[in-house]
């Protein structure tokens, strides 16, 4: 679950930011582990039907964006922060404008609070590669490598959800070369690790591709010795 | 290849290796005192819950067994669950709070009707007070699903039996003050499928204010007496988790009526089994099926995203343990 942990710590340093207008609130999240089986357990939180103020609940049928400062306050935290480009969420009729994934909601709870749910999708995924189309949904790119993009990545590329934007295929290029990169980084510095150089690892490495950095240092072995 | 190891890992120095090594005792401990509790826990479970419900839970109604001895343990709440609560040092369900009732039901409890299929009847039975809340995750737009368009995200209703705590309303935590005069519901005889069972209110719409608690030390300033409360907070709510989410893995294959904690009917695909035990929603990590294909790209529902996820995980800690033992 690095993604949860990335994505909430950065979430949580732009929303407890309280001078700069409402706080998003997230909920506090475990995970049980247990015979091989995993659940994801979070507070239950205080919402009601129709709070809901920001994003869809409901695959992208409905999307809102009715709160115009909890409006400003993502687009500052997703797009300031988190560098992550603004796309249309749902058709081009009653789609909105939003930064962050389509089903990233915001609520309004009854406690006055502003409660963002479901940002398992917060990232940008990486290009859908030998795990199959659906991977976009569990493969994601780590929060270095969408902050040193040097153009915005759309966290809904590859998806239905922002399928009717009018830079659609445009956005899934930067994310491709997002994800390209990381493998060309990883190569080059397999490369260095078996000179003598000290060189300085990409940041970014997370734990796919870690193995290929591993396979990449051991072929190269095998090639000297 | 000892050499690079170190270049990559230019932090294994000599404080970093002192903090590992404390890291790894502590890791240690941990895993003891986890296996000393898994021990305890399945001790107990082999020993009592599922042969008695295996065997006498055909002939043994619920409510008539709770009605006609109001002294014998609810037999919705398995008894290994209250044996190994006894066998903690620390039963974590005196001291926390009022509202933290896990085992003992009163005698005159309501009861009310639980039919299968659960996501429609769950809103029926329970009425205004049933949490059906809509969050389709990750879920693309040519998808079609049976969404509850007028589903309550999280219901939450004032009085005494309300899911969640209102600082206004100082009744919503008295977990005594049980409503018997509504909520009745009479079972339905034209349904064969409904089975008589006890109201799951103790175990739903009871329990710590985790969310108010929380909220409340995140607007603290910053100092040690914040973090301390996070931390005490932090302990108490993973450590309720593991408890109740033991239980629901377990019990993963019993039927619904069998099950001590049952799921409700919240909506959603993508998240998989929902139950809310304690103020705490669980979401079983699962693959969904949506139609003929499966929502994360699984060919069974088992969980593939996280089994990859997992995997990656051992991966990496693998990796990571091959590079230590070649500096070492």
């Amino acid at each position: 679950m690095i993604v949860f942990n990335e994505a909430l710590e950065r979430l949580a340093d732009y929303s407890s930011d309280t001078d700069a207008g409402v706080v998003i609130c997230t909920p506090m999240m475990a995970l049980v582990d247990y015979l091989g089986l995993r659940l994801t357990a979070v507070t239950a939180l205080p919402l009601k039907h129709g709070s809901m103020i920001y994003g869809s609940n409901d695959g992208g049928s409905t999307v809102l964006d009715s709160d115009p400062i909890v409006s400003a306050r993502m687009e500052s935290i997703l797009s300031h922060g988190l560098n992550l480009q603004r796309h249309l969420v749902g058709n081009a009729d009653v789609g909105k404008w939003l930064y962050g994934p389509g089903d990233l909601e915001c609520h309004l709870g009854t406690d006055g609070r502003v409660y963002a749910l479901d940002f398992g999708r917060l990232l940008p995924p990486e290009a859908p590669n030998g795990l199959g189309e659906r991977s976009i949904f569990f493969s994601f790119l780590r929060k270095e490598r969408v902050l040193a993009s040097a153009t915005p990545l759309n966290s809904d590329a590859f998806s239905n959800w922002s399928a009717k934007d009018p830079d659609f295929l445009e956005h899934n290029k930067h994310v491709a070369a997002a994800t390209a990169q990381i493998y060309c980084d990883i190569q080059s510095f397999a490369s260095e690790l078996m000179t003598d150089s000290e060189p300085i690892s990409p940041e970014y490495v997370d734990a796919r591709t870690m193995a290929s950095l591993w396979w990449l240092t051991l072929t190269q072995t095998q090639q000297l010795g | 290849m000892c050499h690079h190891a170190m270049q990559f890992s230019p932090d294994l120095e000599a404080p970093t290796c002192r903090i590992r090594d404390l890291a790894t005792q502590w890791i240690a401990e941990l895993l003891a005192s986890a296996a000393a509790r898994t021990r305890v826990l399945t001790s107990n479970h082999l020993r009592s819950p599922l042969g008695r419900s295996l065997s006498s839970s055909f002939s043994r109604s619920p409510l008539r067994h709770s009605s006609l001895n109001p002294a014998l343990p609810h037999p919705s709440i398995p008894r290994y669950l209250s044996h190994t609560r006894m066998s903690y040092e620390e039963p974590p369900e005196i001291q926390r709070s009022p509202s933290y009732d896990g085992g003992s039901i009163p005698a005159n409890r309501t009861a009310v009707t639980y039919t299968t299929p659960l996501r429609r009847t769950a809103a029926a039975t329970v009425g205004a007070t049933a949490p059906s809340y809509d969050d389709i995750d990750s879920v693309g737009l040519d998808c079609s699903y049976d969404d509850e368009e007028d589903g309550a995200a999280y219901a939450c209703n004032k009085g005494p039996t309300s899911l969640y705590y209102d600082p206004k309303d100082t009744a919503s935590i008295d977990s005594n003050s049980y409503d018997d005069d509504d909520d009745l519901d009479e079972p339905s005889s034209s349904d064969i499928q409904s089975t008589t069972l006890p109201t799951t209110t103790p175990m739903t719409t009871q329990g710590r204010c985790w969310n108010e608690e929380y909220q409340r030390i995140l607007l603290m300033p910053d100092g040690p007496s914040k973090y301390e409360m996070l931390q005490d907070l932090a302990f108490c709510f993973v450590s309720t988790a593991q408890l109740y989410g033991r239980i629901i893995i377990e019990e993963q294959a019993m039927s619904i009526d069998q099950k001590t904690i049952k799921p409700v009917a919240l909506g959603g695909i993508a998240g998989g089994d929902k139950y809310l035990c304690h103020s705490i929603l669980f979401k079983f990590a699962r693959d969904s099926q949506l139609g003929t294909k499966w929502m994360y790209g699984g060919s069974r529902g088992c969980n593939t995203s996280l089994a990859i996820k997992v995997y990656a995980l051992v991966r990496q800690r693998f990796f990571s343990y091959l590079m230590q033992r070649n500096v070492e």
